[in-house]
């Protein structure tokens, strides 16, 4: 393909280009020629290409940054942190956001939350539900007429609910299976009606147990050590 | 002070009007130093709101893609992990140090966010970059490409930490006076890259191409 308008773009056009600095007549050009815009655009693809692969992928996690400005590192970690900062605009400028937040003052008015998420992150997964059957084959207990055993299946994870009527209402335990993610001693959080009823932490079999006092509707939210967040929504166990 | 938990259990109202409360501390203790769930979950109760208001006054909200509540539950998770067992006295005597590193954790939620975003659109723009090498062995790569100190140093602003051409002039003006100047040096730099990379293609159809 040739550039309809010669003299093709030079590479440095395209260069000011890909920056944000191109002239009024380079951005017409590129409007308009088909060959100079496909140059355009591989110069774009290569350009992102390096900074997917590369982008911050020796910078600090912003919890070590974070641990490192609340002096709750080792000497040693301290040390590379601190010697990775010299270098670093990006880490700078985080230290100093958290430093500028941690110095906001308490009683701040409170803004609207008018921010409409714009999607999930990616560390939190949200369960689907596979089966839902009578027997408890995980955890061998009897098939009891009032037992359910539910269970989830949720990115790496395999979640498996049980619920049992008790005296006080209903007693739900489940366990989480991972190849991939450790889930002992992970936070698991349990909601109705959107507010916090009781807060869990996974034993070392990956188990947690709960009681509810009503059969309304339940968020259960699972967090690791690692942040990685697996929420189970609308669970419903009939007494 | 110590406080008594079924007492705190039917206190919701009066812990949340008392968030500086010295006792409250003790709350914290038992939650995390001992790992009682039931202080554990009046934390939870009683914090939510008090950190998801928090998070909406971070500077960088604007640019996460989260509610200000799930920031909340985020940072008691990290906190829980970062803190539990003995090493909760070790880090913490009274409550200001634990609402400080709360605090800490409503950020290090919102950065990561906001950090992940980032690396996603770049992920949704270009799914498969033609560039197989792992991040580090990419940049000795790059690094043993350019023998030029300031062209190194520049690879990793543009690439690395993604600094604009403004930017860049900014924080190192003795070497790029403007960001014209940067973006000159870049060209050089892409170009020299994409040749030695093997991803040059048919794109130099100026025929300006050639050091």
């Amino acid at each position: 393909m040739k550039c309809i308008n010669p003299p093709a773009l030079s590479d440095e056009a395209l260069s000011l280009a890909l920056d944000g600095l191109a002239d009024a007549k380079t951005l017409h050009h590129l409007d308009q020629c088909h060959a100079c815009a496909e140059r355009f655009a591989r110069m774009r693809h290569f350009e992102s290409a390096l900074q997917t692969r590369l982008r911050r992928f020796d910078c600090p996690s912003p919890q070590d940054l974070t641990d490192f400005h609340a002096g709750m590192l080792e000497e040693a970690e301290a040390n590379a942190i601190q010697n990775h900062l010299v270098d670093c605009p990006r880490c700078q400028a985080e230290i100093e956001m958290l430093v500028q937040f941690l110095d906001l003052p308490s009683d701040r008015a409170t803004v609207p939350d008018n921010i409409i998420p714009l999607r999930s992150p990616r560390y939190v997964t949200k369960a689907t539900r596979v089966e839902t059957f009578g027997s408890l084959a995980l955890k061998g207990l009897k098939d009891e007429q009032d037992e359910l055993s539910h269970d989830e299946r949720s990115g790496s994870a395999r979640i498996f609910l049980e619920s049992k009527t008790v005296a006080t209402g209903i007693l739900v335990t489940g366990q989480v299976i991972d190849s991939e993610v450790d889930w002992k001693g992970a936070i698991a959080e349990v909601r109705q009606g959107g507010v916090t009823q009781q807060v869990k932490v996974l034993d070392d079999m990956s188990e947690f147990s709960f009681e509810l006092l009503s059969s309304a509707p339940i968020t259960i939210s699972i967090t690791s050590a690692s942040g990685t967040t697996l929420v189970i929504e609308n669970l419903t166990f009939q007494p | 002070m110590v406080i008594d938990i079924q007492d705190t259990f039917l206190s919701i109202e009066w812990s949340m009007t008392n968030l500086q409360d010295p006792a409250n501390f003790e709350l914290f203790r038992r939650a995390y130093q001992d790992g009682e769930e039931t202080a554990l979950t009046q934390i939870y109760l009683i914090y939510i709101p008090v950190l998801a208001a928090r998070a909406r006054h971070h500077p960088a909200f604007q640019q996460s893609c989260q509610d200000a509540v799930a920031f909340a539950y985020t940072a008691l998770g990290n906190f829980y992990h970062a803190v539990k067992g003995e090493k909760f006295p070790q880090k913490f005597s009274v409550l200001p140090q634990v609402m400080g590193y709360l605090n800490s954790c409503i950020h290090t939620a919102v950065m990561k966010d906001v950090r992940e975003n980032r690396a996603s659109e770049l992920i949704d723009e270009f799914p498969s970059p033609p560039l197989d090498h792992e991040a580090s062995e990419l940049f000795a790569i790059v690094t043993r490409l350019l023998p030029e100190p300031d062209d190194r140093l520049l690879a990793r602003l543009r690439f690395v930490l993604e600094m604009k051409p403004a930017e860049i002039s900014r924080l190192y003006p003795s070497i790029w006076p403007t960001p014209r100047h940067v973006s000159t040096a870049l060209q050089r730099i892409r170009r020299h890259l994409r040749k030695s990379l093997g991803l040059d293609g048919e794109d130099d159809e100026s025929g300006l191409a050639g050091d």
